[in-house]
């Protein structure tokens, strides 16, 4: 996995990292958990298990690897926003928290912190017998937001999910805690070293907010020529009657005004 | 013979890739010897090459005779390799060994990684 994703991935050591095409676009996030030098588990972004599985079995060629599709006897539990850590230290009784498999009361889950996010973001890996004692445990405390929420929610931390991302650099998302520059060659890794070196990361990740809804996906400047494109929008009013939405646009039309099927578009703070 | 016109059932070692392979074998004392070509998953392009100089072949090894040295080549990575030159670059800006493979769509610029 060292070879063909991102990021530094060490025996024992919880990491995310990307895989990313010889053209340094990505193809899939995801979590590698209590690596071993025999066994890594191996938690996708993706929701099509069968294709991560291919893209990675295109790259063992002569070694002893399996992959095994363990999905149905895992979940996954976010925990996310300001006090994520505080409240899951509490329930552990550790402080401070860190990323590693955990004993509670007579079950046991790996708890990730995510750093590479610009908000508190714990992920939870229980087995998914296991899964009505932790939320029993946690939504006692917390609760649990809507998909339209956590929408929402995302958007404003410009937090973006795979599907949103996928055949994207990942310098563009500003997802440089997921690359280590140290490590040596994966795949993608000639074109990412080349954007970062020379500074040639020609578009960033923003938020727009518009009045009216968002209608395509092009963003466009005052001369309707291409600004920029939408990876992902609400079709409902967010706060203050505002449509919002996550953009890719070219940083030097971020300081001009921008239109979305002609009507204006803001990049908020 | 050109690098092109390698048949597609073997690959070919010029004879300066060879003496260097001789040369490395010599230096480990190694007086039988086969030079192991082979490819992992990795790399900037996603295959990257791998060589070794092995005292004897595996069992699934293909092997190839070609400027006075044998060439071991595991059969799931002649898929990879066939129709394959490898060269040596040598002085100061030299690349060391440079492999020209027909199958590559795309290499990186080092040359130690290519894509199918």
């Amino acid at each position: 996995m060292n070879r063909i994703t991102t990021n530094q991935i060490s025996e024992n050591l919880s990491t995310r990292t990307l895989l990313l095409d010889d053209n340094g676009r990505i193809i899939d996030n995801f979590l590698v958990l209590n690596s071993t030098a025999e066994d890594l588990l191996l938690v996708s972004d993706s929701s099509e298990i069968s294709d991560l599985n291919e893209q990675i079995t295109k790259y063992i060629i002569l070694e002893n690897i399996t992959i095994e599709d363990i999905s149905n006897s895992y979940k996954r539990i976010s925990i996310v926003g300001n006090g994520s850590y505080k409240f899951l230290s509490k329930i552990l009784k550790s402080n401070p928290l860190k990323s590693k498999n955990v004993f509670l009361n007579d079950f046991n889950f790996f708890v990730f912190i995510d750093k590479s996010k610009s908000i508190e973001w714990i992920d939870i890996i229980i087995q998914s017998k296991d899964l009505s004692k932790l939320e029993n445990i946690i939504l006692k405390n917390i609760p649990e937001i809507s998909d339209l929420d956590f929408k929402k929610f995302r958007f404003h931390h410009l937090v973006t999910v795979l599907d949103e991302i996928i055949g994207i650099n990942p310098l563009e998302l500003s997802l440089i805690n997921l690359i280590s520059f140290t490590k040596g060659c994966y795949i993608g890794q000639e074109v990412i070293a080349r954007m970062d070196t020379y500074s040639k990361v020609t578009r960033k990740l923003v938020r727009l907010k518009s009045d009216f809804p968002f209608q395509q996906k092009r963003i466009t400047t005052i001369k309707n020529k291409n600004a920029g494109h939408l990876i992902s929008y609400l079709s409902e009013e967010s706060q203050n009657n505002k449509f919002v939405a996550l953009a890719l646009i070219k940083n030097k039309e971020v300081v001009n005004s921008i239109f979305c099927g002609g009507k204006p578009v803001y990049i908020s703070d | 013979m050109l690098k092109n016109q390698v048949p597609i059932n073997t690959i070919q070692i010029t004879q300066k890739a060879a003496s260097k392979v001789k040369q490395f074998a010599d230096e480990k004392s190694m007086s039988k010897f086969g030079l192991k070509v082979s490819v992992k998953g990795g790399g900037c392009s996603g295959l990257t090459y791998v060589l070794d100089i092995v005292e004897c072949h595996d069992e699934e090894d293909k092997i190839i005779k070609s400027s006075g040295i044998e060439v071991y080549i595991p059969k799931k990575a002649f898929v990879f390799l066939a129709g394959t030159v490898l060269d040596f670059s040598d002085g100061l800006n030299g690349k060391g060994f440079e492999f020209t493979n027909p199958n590559a769509k795309k290499t990186c610029g080092c040359g130690t990684s290519f894509s199918v």
